[in-house]
């Protein structure tokens, strides 16, 4: 099976030259029949990888520890589920798991055919793409690998990795990445054959939207798995390894937006293509940086030469779409100007200098290391709160822009429209700050940022309600209906606005779990409580327990919040057989308004425990924000009628 | 005034803001990543500089108090070792052998007290 997985790794790496060369030459050629051969190539790597990975799969489920890449990461002990999530679990397999989508999204848009004299150059470009991995996979990592001697047992599954998060999390970032690849080859095949039109735009705009919300997803369930599975109370770090996923998400969100400025005004264009370039090219560098172990991460990667392939093939996708975009730059100049700074279109602009400000200072924060390196000698360290303090006030800007672009028009917006748009949202959200501040909610910075948000809610929640009144006037449906038939007659604008709203959650999430989290750590005698604001945690006991191989140790705590009897507890230190070291279970009691998280550090010989307890508020809406916004997101994508794009908006046309 | 000055200038001001919020950003947050050996050598003259090490634990070298939630253990690679007091609880895998990164500062009195402890998640992405 090793053997069978090989060589169709090795056979595809010569079926994707042979794909790219003769479709280019087909092309050049007019030699129809060439193309079509050169394509059923690309079909064939597809169906090749599909067979490679699946015999990878077979192996892990088998459990064949004659497969270095099987012992390293499963035991026979091991669930089913995991052996199969194994497959992502290492350098090769997850790489195979990339060159898998890469091909199928490849013989996809190839077989589509959708733009006919751009085909060619986008399937010989998402090919392109294919080779490297391929290459990667045949002669520097290749998870087919055999050990000199077989093994009765594997090495298993790191603990830390048998989660749920490790079935979604690498996934739908991979989805994420790969997606990106679709609009980065169209925008570039539309340079090649001199096309300047936004055809590749529309064409490609579910390709990006989903790109992005798998992007979205993979870094919340990579955030929710750190949460509950690295028992250290946070979710997000500011490591290299998450910022790498986390700027592509930026500059694919500013290219969302700023797409929709030459849908409507044959604007930006090179802005757009470059977007999408460097957007590509953040997700090939994210892996340079994860994989070649060049910064310091709590993930150890481990230096690895794949890092230092990853780089050139960086260099030469940057070096060669960057050359392209240069030498079609008079082509994609626009004689076209903004009609009002006070206008839609200038708010898509801000919206897209700020999300590409955050991007470049969490870029320029990770790889700060190594530019104070090469400068001084010594290697600096950038430590979180850069990143908090940097981004913070750039992402309240972007939020606060997200609720003022609903109130100003296309082209221009008079003072009188202005003043009527603005007044309700700004009404409310001053209320609500006074509101807040008599409550007692006394710190600057939150009150601040939650009087935006309101202010976001108010102006997006108004959308709905205009729409809806204008709707009824017109047609005198009851409210009911024509809301319904408001949201899913224009689905690309209000799939939006429920994402944005979707956003705002997550940002509650952000604000209320950074400003007033509050944690103890102590350690106590049976029966001795910990107070944590209105938490009283009472430590009960120490027990023990099998799971399955697995030996469980754990502390039984009465949770009481305000006096009230709330929960028990059980907080647990796993240990695994092919692991030495036990690892953390945290319990946590969620709620919309907080979690109480409770994390058993250690134990003493004469019964004691040692608690760590935190309370984490408003941390659910992180969790059910990303839920409304794959909600959104799938409602804006749904075909038929109602999910075109509006008019355009350009004076004479 | 026309259009593109202004564009012009917007971007200007933008970038400077931007500049001024990055250099503002490093300035209070930012250490050096030292090896053991360079931390040593600076131990008396740099209390308060945040400093970053990476090492293993030494053997035998924990002293856990669980009444403080005290954590000291002595941090080693091939040619140094130092003492790390850390007030906090032992991070998972702490005494598995993997590479433990250390974020703090000397205090006063030379002695090095940890922010942070962390230990690099083991083979999740095995050198080759």
């Amino acid at each position: 099976m090793a053997d069978i997985g090989y060589i169709s790794l090795v056979i595809s790496f010569i079926l994707s030259i042979y794909a790219i060369a003769g479709q280019l030459a087909g092309q050049r050629l007019n030699n129809r029949n060439l193309v079509k051969s050169a394509r059923g190539a690309v079909l064939g790597t597809a169906i090749l990888s599909t067979i490679t990975s699946l015999a990878l799969v077979y192996l892990l489920v088998t459990s064949d520890f004659s497969v270095k890449y099987v012992y390293d990461y499963t035991s026979t002990d091991l669930p089913l589920f995991y052996k199969f999530a194994a497959l992502w679990a290492g350098n090769g397999g997850s790489l195979l798991l990339w060159l898998w989508v890469l091909t199928v999204y490849a013989a996809i848009v190839t077989y589509a055919d959708k733009i006919k004299e751009m085909t060619t150059y986008v399937s010989s470009i998402l090919m392109g793409n294919t080779v490297f991995f391929l290459f990667i996979l045949a002669f520097v990592s290749n998870p087919f690998e055999k050990l000199p001697l077989s093994s009765a047992e594997g090495a298993g599954m790191n603990p830390m990795l048998q989660n749920f998060g490790m079935v979604v999390h690498p996934v739908t970032t991979y989805l994420g990445y790969v997606g990106f690849a679709v609009p980065f080859a169209f925008a570039m095949a539309a340079l090649i054959i001199k096309k300047s039109d936004d055809r590749w735009i529309k064409l490609t705009r579910k390709w990006t939207i989903l790109a992005w919300m798998f992007l979205t997803l993979g870094n919340l369930y990579g955030a929710q798995w750190a949460y509950v599975e690295l028992g250290w109370g946070g979710y997000w770090a500011w490591d290299p390894v998450e910022n790498a996923s986390f700027i592509p998400w930026l500059t694919g969100s500013a290219f969302l937006h700023s797409v929709m400025i030459q849908e409507r005004k044959n604007m930006l264009k090179i802005w757009n293509v470059s977007l999408i370039t460097i957007t590509y090219l953040l997700t090939l560098f994210g892996t340079f940086l994860v994989r070649s172990g060049i910064l310091t991460s709590v993930h150890a990667f481990g230096n690895s030469s794949l890092g230092t392939f990853f780089l050139v093939f960086t260099g030469v996708v940057f070096v060669g779409s960057f050359w392209l975009i240069f030498d079609r730059l008079n082509m994609l100049r626009e004689a076209r100007e903004f009609e009002s700074y006070i206008s839609k279109e200038s708010s898509f602009l801000l919206n897209n200098l700020i999300l590409v400000g955050i991007a470049f200072t969490t870029f320029f924060g990770t790889i700060y290391p190594l530019i104070g390196e090469a400068f001084t000698g010594t290697r600096p360290t950038v430590s979180i709160p850069y990143f908090n303090t940097v981004n913070a006030p750039l992402g309240m800007l972007m939020i606060l822009l997200m609720g003022i672009c609903p109130l100003i028009a296309w082209r221009k917006s008079s003072g009188k429209s202005l003043r009527d748009n603005f007044l309700v949202p700004v009404a409310g959200s001053v209320i609500f700050a006074v509101a807040a501040f008599a409550l007692g909610l006394r710190q600057i910075y939150a009150l601040a940022a939650f009087t935006t948000v309101a202010f976001v809610i108010i102006s997006t929640l108004m959308e709905f309600v205009k729409g809806t009144a204008v709707r009824m006037k017109m047609t005198g449906e009851n409210p009911f209906v024509a809301l319904a038939r408001l949201m899913v007659r224009n689905r690309r604008r209000y799939g939006g606005y429920i994402i944005h709203l979707g956003i705002i959650m997550l940002i509650i999430g952000i604000i209320g779990s950074q400003a007033f989290d509050r944690f103890v750590e102590k350690t106590v005698s049976p029966d001795e409580s910990v107070r944590v604001e209105d938490y009283t945690v009472t430590y009960r006991y120490l027990s023990q327990r099998s799971d399955g191989e697995n030996d469980v140790i754990y502390a039984v705590l009465d949770a009481e919040k305000n006096g009230k009897f709330l929960d028990t507890l059980k907080p647990e230190k796993v240990f695994y057989p092919t692991h030495p070291n036990p690892s953390t279970e945290v319990a946590i009691r969620g709620s919309l308004s907080e979690d109480l998280y409770v994390i058993l550090a250690g134990w003493e010989k004469d019964g004691r425990a040692t608690l760590k307890i935190l309370v984490n508020p408003l941390i659910a809406w992180m969790w059910i924000g990303g839920y409304v916004m794959v909600f959104g997101t799938i409602f804006a994508l749904w075909p038929g009628r109602g999910a075109e794009v509006g008019p355009k908006y350009v004076r004479g046309s | 005034m026309n259009k593109k000055l202004k564009t012009g200038i917007a971007l200007v001001v933008i970038a400077g803001a931007m500049t001024v919020l990055i250099g503002s950003g490093l300035k209070d947050n930012t250490g050096s990543y030292l090896t053991i050996k360079e931390a040593l050598a600076i131990q008396q003259t740099s209390a308060g500089r945040y400093i970053q090490m990476e090492g293993y634990l030494k053997e035998g070298s924990t002293v856990w108090d669980a009444d403080t939630v005290t954590l000291q253990f002595t941090l080693t690679d091939e040619q140094k070792d130092i003492e790390i007091t850390y007030n906090g609880v032992k991070p998972d895998n702490f005494d598995s052998g993997y590479p433990i990164i250390v974020e703090g500062k000397f205090d006063a009195d030379s002695k090095f007290k940890a922010e942070a402890v962390k230990v690099k998640c083991p083979s999740k992405y095995e050198a080759e």
